[in-house]
């Protein structure tokens, strides 16, 4: 199922990664890591700058190469080059961004098996040129990144009582929002509240204009 | 997908399991305020031993309950069924489970997450997976440990203050931390160990302590056929016999904690319990199973709540398997 | 399959590998000179920090620490003589391994002790990295590690509602000054 983006506007693909297919409100892939990591906005921040990294360069990778890598080997392909480009992310960070390592060192690995990243490499890069992939990679990452920011100020907000690092009150509110629980609670309400606005003001049905076939 | 609207405001239903079913002449309703009255000599031994200040937090517990349920109900533009006890005993479940040294906001929010969360978003009463009262009490107990560890111990007296000086260790907490011996060494005998936790003179959440209004206030509930011996039975007999095998006392195990009052009031909980009797057994030795290792391995020093709530889930997967077969059915 | 396409799979395969391989080397090579200087630095920052004094840190010596981890005896030394030690160990906890620094003199007093790492409940047991928890352990002797639920002076006042991760660092820097006693009991060097 080639494409012709000739005609279609970057700026619609990158939106659809952000709003219409997000990834974790619309997609619910990688959902380990939104859980995880974001009890904090600076948490959900770098970890969404790093998905956002690997993702990009990912799908403009696999694109580059879609013609070259022999289709029955395309899955071990895709996580080698997806693991190339996750452990560059990692041992930078160890090097430049030592503080930041220490908190989720052990998440950035994990990124490796983030489904997100390899469904987009399989489902859109393999079959697009470089350019809409790029935007696709963009779009999706960006999608992630806004949503473990968007996760992390509720849970950092309701758990620690803070935002960005700034103390709002004094002590935790609610401190079982920076425990696991509280991401489960986190999510689950956001992804409500998504499709609660989807249907109130679109009459939308929940995946809206998805291309399917990532469940 | 699209999701189908849960039938809100029809009728209300119990999860149905699978026949025959013995018809019986109770409705929901009565069935609600029967089990909440049987609660009440607990409730008022709490009231005795923790203060007018135990009334204010079961009151406030019952009343938000109620409020939520209403407020949940209008939002969804459901018939408001508040009469019908179940939030009012969701709401006193909650209540006892709190210590009677929590602010007073605690309870309104253990009660926001019973009912609207617990309850409400699950599609209402008969549709929630696992009982409102106990991850009330779970979240609470997640949010605030500072609150929810710190158990006042029974003073009789009549003020309203926060009982903060006096936060002693629950009985199991200081078989916990200390050990048997210098649990035994705040009474007189073993026997009179036994006595006081009978009567319900320690340190714990104010529902729990009253073992013996409990027992009388279950022994109604059995008499009435509201419950059946089941569940409590298989659950208390696990743990006191699990205790035993590993070198504890029985006799403690059944007496101190939330046993009495989990395994007979929320283990029974018609919605989130498997409705045929040999899979209630099953539920029955499980949360004996995970109270039990939760007692003796696990960080806490009591683990009734996580226990039923943990088989909870198990719920349907138990019912399912014990699923009398058709005749002829191949398995 | 045929043999064609076995061979055309397999050079896809190495390829990528040596491609990857290639990569990675290459990034490894700039970065982790970096990573270790940083590392070192940042120990060096942690054990002056415990004994400002001292004008060189190094290591002496090795053990087992909880949970097999590997603890370590840093020596302490100004103007020729020693003014302490370090030992980095770790504890059991409630939910983690603690890892931590514990600085003592010469004749066994508590200089200080540092949490490297945790991962305790937060607001909770998470508390033993607050100025006040760690700060009780300066100035005593091992016979006053002694955690008391409640108001104390001389002893160590644990955290309330986290018992067990009080009493894990504490057992924890006790642990470590037994460590150093029969190390140097054996070395009569350290």
């Amino acid at each position: 199922m080639k494409t012709n983006f000739m005609a279609t506007s970057y700026k619609k693909l990158i939106l659809n990664g952000i709003f219409s297919e997000n990834p974790v409100f619309r997609l619910a892939l990688s959902l380990c890591p939104a859980v995880a990591v974001t009890t904090s906005v600076k948490n959900g921040f770098l970890m969404g700058v790093a998905v956002l990294f690997v993702m990009t360069m990912v799908n403009i990778t696999v694109s580059l190469f879609r013609n070259l890598i022999n289709p029955k080997v395309r899955i071990p392909a895709y996580i080698l080059i997806i693991a190339t480009y996750v452990s560059i992310t990692e041992m930078m960070m160890r090097a430049y961004s030592r503080t930041a390592y220490k908190q989720m060192g052990l998440y950035i690995q994990l990124i490796v098996v983030f489904a997100i990243i390899i469904s987009r490499a399989e489902l859109f890069a393999s079959r697009n040129k470089v350019l809409p992939s790029a935007a696709d990679g963009l779009g999706m990452g960006l999608g992630f990144l806004g949503a473990l920011v968007l996760v992390g100020a509720v849970r950092e907000l309701i758990g620690n009582g803070s935002i960005a690092g700034f103390h709002i009150t004094h002590g935790s509110p609610l401190l079982i929002m920076v425990l696991p629980t509280g991401g489960f609670f986190a999510i689950g309400l956001l992804m409500g509240l998504f499709n609660w606005i989807d249907q109130k003001y679109y009459g939308g049905r929940p995946g809206g204009g998805g291309g399917g076939g990532h469940h | 997908m699209d999701t189908e609207k849960n039938p809100q405001g029809g009728a209300r239903v119990f999860r149905a399991s699978a026949g025959p079913h013995i018809r019986s002449g109770e409705s929901v309703p009565h069935i609600m305020w029967t089990v909440s009255a049987a609660l009440l000599p607990a409730a008022g031994l709490s009231v005795y031993y923790f203060g007018p200040r135990a009334f204010l937090i079961l009151i406030i517990s019952i009343a938000s309950s109620a409020a939520f349920e209403a407020l949940a109900q209008k939002l969804m533009g459901a018939k408001i069924t508040v009469s019908d006890g179940s939030a009012i005993l969701t709401g006193l479940l909650l209540g006892m489970n709190l210590p009677a040294s929590a602010p007073f906001y605690l309870p309104v929010i253990g009660s926001a997450v019973a009912i609207l969360i617990t309850k409400q978003l699950f599609g209402g009463l008969g549709y929630n997976i696992f009982n409102p009262a106990l991850i009330g009490r779970a979240f609470l107990m997640a949010s605030f440990p500072r609150f929810m560890t710190a158990w006042p111990v029974p003073q009789g007296s009549l003020s309203l203050a926060r009982p903060d000086a006096v936060t002693g260790a629950t009985p199991l907490g200081i078989l916990k931390e200390e050990g048997y011996r210098k649990l035994l060494s705040h009474f007189a005998s073993r026997h009179d160990m036994y006595v006081q936790l009978l009567l319900g003179h320690r340190g714990g959440a104010m529902g729990e302590t009253g073992v013996i209004a409990l027992l009388f206030g279950a022994a109604y509930l059995l008499y009435k056929g509201y419950i059946t011996w089941h569940i409590p039975v298989t659950f208390i007999a696990t743990v006191a016999v699990l205790t035993a095998v590993f070198g504890g006392d029985p006799w403690l195990a059944m007496l101190s904690g939330g046993l009495v009052l989990g395994a007979f009031f929320m283990a029974t909980d018609y919605v989130t319990v498997p409705q045929l009797k040999r899979a209630q057994i099953a539920f029955g030795l499980g949360c004996g199973i995970i109270t039990a290792l939760i007692r003796l391995e696990g960080g806490y020093p009591e683990g009734v709540c996580y226990a039923i709530l943990l088989m909870n889930c198990f719920t349907p997967l138990l019912d399912r398997a014990f699923r009398p077969r058709k005749f002829g059915e191949v398995a | 399959m045929n043999n064609k396409d076995i061979i055309k799979i397999t050079l896809n395969l190495v390829a990528i590998c040596a491609i990857a391989g290639v990569i990675l080397s290459v990034t490894w090579a700039i970065t982790n000179p970096v990573r270790l200087r940083k590392k070192a630095e940042e120990l060096q920052a942690a054990l002056k920090e415990l004994i400002p004094q001292a004008q060189s840190v190094t290591q002496a010596k090795t053990f087992v620490s909880a949970g097999g981890k590997e603890g370590i005896i840093y020596k302490a030394v100004a103007n020729g003589k020693t003014v302490g030690y370090i030992v980095h160990a770790y504890a059991k906890g409630y939910s983690s391994f603690i890892e931590m620094l514990v600085a003592v003199d010469p004749d066994y007093r508590i200089i200080g002790i540092q949490i490297l790492s945790e991962q305790e409940t937060p607001s909770l047991g998470a508390d033993v990295e607050k100025k006040w928890f760690k700060g009780q352990f300066k100035g005593k002797t091992e016979d006053r590690l002694v955690v008391i639920k409640g108001e104390t002076k001389t002893d160590i006042q644990a955290i309330s509602g986290a018992t067990i991760s009080s009493r894990a660092v504490t057992n924890g820097v006790k642990a470590a000054i037994d460590t150093l006693r029969a190390a140097r009991a054996k070395d009569t060097n350290l």
